[in-house]
């Protein structure tokens, strides 16, 4: 009982620190002290992290004249919240302005996003078995399938697509990441800084991370250059927590 | 109603397809020709009907080829017409099979009558006949001297090797070539590189005859082994001289055709194709092969470098590698080198710098990055390549040896990013200061912090996921077993019989064990019998209640026949004669044996 009053104590102050750093980070703002309000939101994000703080961060860091960062942060703002449409609006507007690509998704991309990675996985767990049974329990007890037992096994096979696409249109996803710098940054073709250079990577740009040595992550560009960056210069949109196989990419905490 | 207005439409359209009337002819044109001209194997369907007849496009035709007469390239054409006679429409549709006839010697040809389905009718094409008469000793030149083509090819290639060829087509100078519609070729076993609309023009005389000849250069590559066939047509609009004319003795002049002779020339869609080019492609011998050997034909020079003697620990080098000389450069991928625990390297970057349009000779140089893994006196290791000369029908094996590198020890291995200089960043779209449309719109807070949703697939390592699918995995497959027993048991008639009699066999012998504990004889056999009938009925699946030891006798052989006999009758001795002093130890290894034998 005292343990449970502790943690419900503890989780009620993270919730009032988040919340008073996102308020802090707000009034910076209105008052164009984009560091003070950088800073704030990034203490935000540390205590509870909403897509919410990650886009006025990037607005922040805009402001600040860092797009390659605050490209980074719209980007994590969309994963979290990937139908809002004042977000991707924005992304769009930023990425025009740094020169990417600013085509808007294909439909089928955006419904992939329509749930987590995590919620199609469930999905699928639940298809797989409710299909599973379906089809199985029914030939096993040697009763013919009715009408509400055909329909779960459409249901579930609709959701074993569903979730199946959704998961295979979202497999890079772990590997992508975005190009930090606020220049122009070097591809090298070897993981060293004298190698000769392979290319460039705009600021902001979405790229593949393909391999890591050292200092040095070899990456595929939005662009289709391919070369090695450093570490500092890209970071994986996903948390390595978050991803079920780790990349070995060390993101710098910005 | 749209799938009955689709079915009145074909309802409405079908009679009338079917009804559609077909004619069929078949001929040569021309039907006679000297030798050495070309003639035209035409086929004609013609289909009139009041609507507008369906027409289904012919791609094959039963023809059987007389001897000495080639058919090829066959094409199909289709012209309709139209009439309104008196308000009645008559439409008609003809199709048109053209293929062309080159005859090899003098003589008639005649393709027999035979029949084809046209539209599920059996259409019979007539008999047509082709006469070649010989040449006149006046006679003006035939169409394949006015106008070839031609391929200067060796007989023999190595598979992978590259050579370069000119295409050569030949216009006899009184033929005026309108237009190249067209260019095929048949090369299954090569790959041959594109034509280019450049062509080298010069003048040549073959046989008596000048021509103006159009070059192509081409390279080919054979693919595959063994004879392997090659050929060139070009399609051409061309205008060609009147043969009466040009037979005139007052028509001919020494500067080319006469004003009457360009006057009367006709206008001709041909035609023109090599003749049949063979080539003997052999595989590249084993014997001899180097190990570093991968493709390269031809003869090549070698060139090896390193950007530096010296280097930190860490850091690039760069290992140059230029191979000069004619061949398949296309096929050269550079020299390979074996994995050091000294180096690491990476796959080169290549350039080619051709010295020639089709890229048969010139240069490739391959930069190769190699990282010393440590440090102290290193060496870049050997570098080999090897390639088959087959003028002199040898592998030749380059060697460079190694290059000595010294690697320093460094206390950090990786080096600042580099700085691009002002002057050398490149020009991008990157202009901060540029204010974005609408930005009061873009520039807006998000003041209303939601809950995020969870990202990523982290949750396939939690266990309670795993947990979850695993029971419900485990709840699936035990419910599809207890099922299928349910419904085995369902189908089973015997089943409930057998359920009972096991379940009572457990009860008799848990009795007559008892029984036998307590030295009570009469209950021992009486629920022995009872064990012995139950396990009977377990057995066979029917019951054995009231069976006597004779029928259950039957079920058993060898000792336990008797053993059964016997145990029903000292059961019955008990039970009607009162025998108080029994072995019941005997008695009961007989019950075990004929419940073991059960």
């Amino acid at each position: 009982m005292k343990i449970q009053y502790i943690l419900i104590l503890l989780l009620s102050a993270v919730a009032t620190m988040a919340d008073d750093a996102f308020q802090q980070g707000i009034a910076a703002y209105e008052n164009s002290e984009y560091a003070a309000a950088n800073s704030a939101f990034e203490t935000a994000l540390e205590a509870n992290e909403t897509a919410a703080a990650h886009h006025n961060r990037a607005l922040a860091l805009y402001q600040e004249g860092k797009p390659g960062q605050a490209a980074w942060h719209l980007e994590r703002a969309l994963l979290l919240e990937p139908m809002n449409e004042s977000y991707h609006y924005k992304l769009g507007a930023l990425r025009q302005q740094l020169g990417l690509n600013t085509a808007p998704p294909e439909w089928y991309a955006l419904a992939s996003r329509a749930l987590s990675q995590q919620g199609w996985i469930i999905l699928l767990g639940i298809a797989f078995w409710s299909t599973l049974a379906a089809l199985w329990l029914p030939s096993a007890s040697g009763y013919q399938a009715n009408l509400p037992i055909k329909v779960v096994r459409a249901i579930g096979l609709l959701g074993l697509l569903a979730a199946c696409t959704a998961l295979y249109l979202n497999r890079q996803l772990p590997s992508k990441g975005i190009v930090l710098s606020e220049t122009p940054a070097t591809l090298h073709a070897a993981p060293a800084a004298a190698a000769p250079q392979t290319g460039l990577a705009r600021p902001g740009e979405r790229g593949q991370q393909i391999d890591q040595y050292g200092d040095y992550i070899q990456i595929k560009t939005e662009g289709g250059s391919r070369g090695w960056i450093r570490t500092e210069h890209y970071r994986l949109i996903l948390a390595h927590s978050e991803s079920l196989f780790s990349t070995t990419a060390t993101n710098t905490p910005l | 109603m749209r799938l009955l207005s689709l079915l009145t439409i074909v309802l409405i359209a079908l009679p009338s397809t079917l009804l559609a009337e077909a004619q069929v002819s078949a001929r040569f044109n021309p039907p006679r020709i000297v030798m050495g001209d070309p003639s035209q194997y035409i086929v004609e369907i013609t289909e009139s009907d009041s609507s507008q007849p369906q027409v289904e496009r012919i791609t094959a035709l039963p023809i059987s080829q007389p001897e000495g007469l080639n058919l090829r390239n066959g094409r199909t054409s289709i012209s309709q017409q139209a009439n309104n006679i008196n308000g009645v429409a008559e439409y008609k549709v003809t199709q048109s099979l053209i293929i062309e006839a080159a005859p090899s010697k003098i003589g008639r040809y005649t393709i027999p009558a035979y029949a084809f389905d046209y539209k599920g009718e059996r259409l019979q094409i007539p008999a047509a006949t082709l006469e070649v008469v010989e040449r006149s000793a006046d006679a003006g030149p035939t169409r394949s001297e006015q106008l070839f083509l031609q391929a200067d090819l060796p007989g023999s290639l190595y598979i992978g090797q590259t050579i370069a060829f000119d295409l050569k087509l030949y216009v006899a100078e009184d033929v005026r070539l309108n237009r190249l519609n067209s260019f095929d070729r048949g090369a299954d076993g090569f790959t041959i590189s594109e034509r280019t609309e450049d062509f080298r023009e010069s003048v040549e005389t073959v046989k008596g005859h000048r021509y103006i000849v159009r070059s192509w250069p081409f390279t080919l590559t054979p693919i595959r082994t063994g004879e392997q066939e090659l050929s060139f047509q070009f399609g051409l609009t061309a205008r060609l001289p009147n043969q009466e004319r040009s037979r005139d003795p007052f028509g001919g002049s020494p500067f080319g055709g006469s004003l009457l002779e360009e006057f009367f020339g006709r206008t001709e869609r041909l035609n023109v194709y090599t003749d049949s080019l063979l080539i003997d492609v052999q595989p590249l011998p084993e014997e001899g092969k180097p190990e570093s050997f991968s493709g390269a034909i031809g003869g090549f020079a070698m060139e090896v470098g390193a950007d530096s003697d010296q280097a930190n620990q860490g850091e690039p080098i760069m290992l140059s590698v230029v191979l000069k000389g004619r061949g398949n450069f296309d096929r050269i991928n550079g020299p390979d080198f074996p994995e050091s625990p000294d180096w690491r390297h990476y796959e080169p970057e290549r350039k080619l710098e051709p010295a020639d349009a089709l890229g048969l000779s010139g240069s490739k140089r391959f930069d190769y990055v190699f990282i010393p893994q440590r440090s102290g006196q290193l060496e870049l290791p050997e570098t080999r390549f090897s390639y088959f000369d087959p003028e002199q029908k040898e592998y030749v094996e380059l060697t460079a040896p190694p290059i000595p590198i010294e690697v320093l020890v460094v206390k950090s291995i990786t080096a600042p990013a580099p700085q691009i200089p002002a002057s050398e960043r490149p020009k991008t779209d990157l202009k901060l200061s540029k204010s974005l449309t609408a930005e009061e719109t873009l520039l807006t807070l998000d003041y209303r912090p939601k809950p995020p949703r969870p990202v990523g697939s982290a949750i396939l390592r939690s266990p309670t996921f795993i947990g979850l699918n695993t029971a419900a995995g485990l709840f699936l497959v035990g419910s599809a077993i207890a099922l299928s027993r349910r419904k085995r048991h369902r189908a089973d008639p015997t089943y409930p019989v057998r359920a009972a009699a096991r379940q009572s066999l457990k009860e008799a012998r848990q009795a007559y064990l008892q029984a036998l504990q307590q030295n009570d004889a009469e209950a021992f056999y009486r629920h022995g019998q009872q064990a012995i009938r139950h396990a009977a009925t377990l057995r066979i699946g029917r019951s054995m209640q009231s069976a006597d030891s004779v029928e259950i006798a039957s079920l058993l052989s060898g000792q336990a026949v008797e053993d059964c006999c016997g145990f029903f009758e000292a059961a019955n001795a008990q039970r009607f004669g009162g025998h108080s002093h029994i072995n019941l130890s005997d008695a009961q290894q007989q019950l075990e044996n004929i419940l073991k034998a059960l």
